[in-house]
């Protein structure tokens, strides 16, 4: 059943404001903050919904969409502020009406197994998601000029993806063979030593809250690049931070996730041990036993911005972490340009190597 | 006229050909070139993946100043020697 949270003032949608960090009206610019809400007017929200869903019946389309590899669940709901009818995916858990564009938030997507225990609330808004992007499309000397000024955005959405945190203890043992070398010189010999040395090290580290995406529409190597979020900012979950936004619930479990999150763990540690392995002038790791226990898992949202750019005939998907502002797209390379900095390069290494050899 | 200048650019190309000078100057010239190639594609290599978005996190980011070395061993095993004679440089004689 769809939720809308109406303005106490004057009745209309609220939506999260990225600024103020309160929910604000969007007819007499009100605010409030969201703990205020839930607490003075939560329950009327409840029997509001339960009201509207008694007129509007949830109605379940079964499999609508049968695409080529799998059948996607569409559900029909109706906007509660024009009636128009809202199609969602079994994972959404809010959307925006596309005619009037009014919030609503799924709540049986957002309870129980489904009830994110953390949020990072949205710190950019969209103007300034807008600014970066603009400046960071003039970035780059590869970059088309054309990008600039012929790149347009087609569509710009904030959702909220879903995430698992993982802690992990793990330990690495490992042993190297490294060597230390040292020259001398005797007359016309030159010496050449060799100390061969035998390592050893076993390193401990916790890791707390590795994220790794659970939405399957999300690339995860994307997803990844968006990192590093400041959890310093995580907040207990609340619905109204969503109004406004889209989102969706958890398409993975945190136990389909575990091989995923493993591979950076390893990764980690094994990077962690073989920083201890100093002072050599050559190390080979020859054995790496890793141990790892998962200690706990919880279940977050995590603000992005997703911006579809059109330019010259192609799409282009930008996104950007929505409370850093780092942005991650592939940004698209000027083949000119490309050419013109290797026939640049070519000249000037070439003339370098002409005059320096004059000398020699 | 035109015969003379064909015949005298025979010669030279000829005298040229047979010259060891003209020979290793090509050679170094093609060389530096050649360098000057590789460095420019390494150097464009480099600009498109530095235009790419890429990871910025690692172990360090989640794991703080929780790494802790439990046990360390650094074992002398042995030492061995190779040896190289150092040419002398001959340039000076030529």
């Amino acid at each position: 059943m769809p939720i809308t949270y109406k303005c106490p003032s004057c009745g209309s949608v609220m939506a999260f404001d990225s600024s103020s960090q309160m929910l604000k009206c969007g007819q007499c610019e009100s605010q409030i903050s969201v703990n205020e809400y839930e607490a003075t007017y939560g329950e009327n929200v409840q029997e509001m919904t339960a009201e509207v869903s008694r007129e509007w019946d949830v109605q379940d389309s079964g499999s609508l969409f049968d695409g080529a590899s799998e059948k996607i669940n569409m559900k029909t709901y109706h906007c509660q502020s024009c009636g128009a009818e809202l199609m969602s995916d079994e994972y959404t858990s809010a959307v925006m009406c596309s005619f009037c564009g009014n919030p609503s938030l799924v709540e049986d997507r957002l309870q129980g197994a489904y009830k994110p225990s953390k949020i990072i609330p949205f710190k950019i808004a969209k103007e300034q998601a807008m600014d970066i992007y603009r400046s960071w499309i003039k970035k780059g000397p590869l970059t088309p000029a054309a990008l600039k000024t012929d790149a347009t955005v087609e569509k710009i959405s904030g959702l909220y993806v879903p995430y698992w945190l993982f802690d992990f203890k793990a330990r690495s043992q490992m042993t190297a063979s490294a060597e230390k070398i040292r020259r001398t010189r005797r007359q016309d010999t030159e010496y050449t030593y060799h100390d061969h040395f035998r390592v050893f090290r076993d390193v401990e580290a916790d890791f707390v809250k590795i994220p790794a995406d659970a939405s399957d529409k999300m690339q995860d190597n994307l997803m990844d690049m968006l990192e590093p979020y400041d959890y310093t900012q995580l907040v207990d979950f609340s619905m109204p931070y969503l109004s406004g936004y889209l989102s969706e619930r958890y398409n993975s479990t945190d136990n389909e996730l575990n091989e995923r999150v493993v591979k950076r763990v390893d990764k980690y540690i094994t990077e962690l041990a073989r920083d201890t392995i100093k002072g050599y002038d050559t190390v080979n790791v020859t054995f790496n036993q890793i141990n790892r226990i998962r200690k706990n898992t919880e279940y977050v949202l995590l603000p992005v911005w997703v911006l579809n750019c059109r330019f010259q005939g192609k799409e282009f998907s930008f996104m950007l972490n929505a409370q850093t502002g780092k942005i991650v797209a592939n940004r698209p390379i000027s083949i000119g340009k490309a050419v013109l900095w290797g026939v640049l390069v070519f000249i000037i290494s070439l003339a370098i190597m002409m005059i320096g050899g004059l000398f020699i | 006229m035109m015969q003379q200048l064909m015949i005298s650019s025979n010669y030279m190309f000829a005298a040229m050909s047979d010259s060891s000078l003209f020979e290793a100057l090509t050679e170094d010239i093609l060389m530096k070139m050649l360098f000057a190639l590789i460095i420019a594609i390494i150097v464009v290599v480099v600009m498109i993946m530095a235009s790419r978005s890429h990871m910025t996190v690692d172990g360090r980011t989640y794991s703080g100043n929780s790494a802790r070395v439990l046990r360390r061993q650094d074992r002398f095993i042995r030492t061995t020697v190779t040896k190289r004679k150092i040419e002398k440089n001959d340039n000076k004689n030529n």
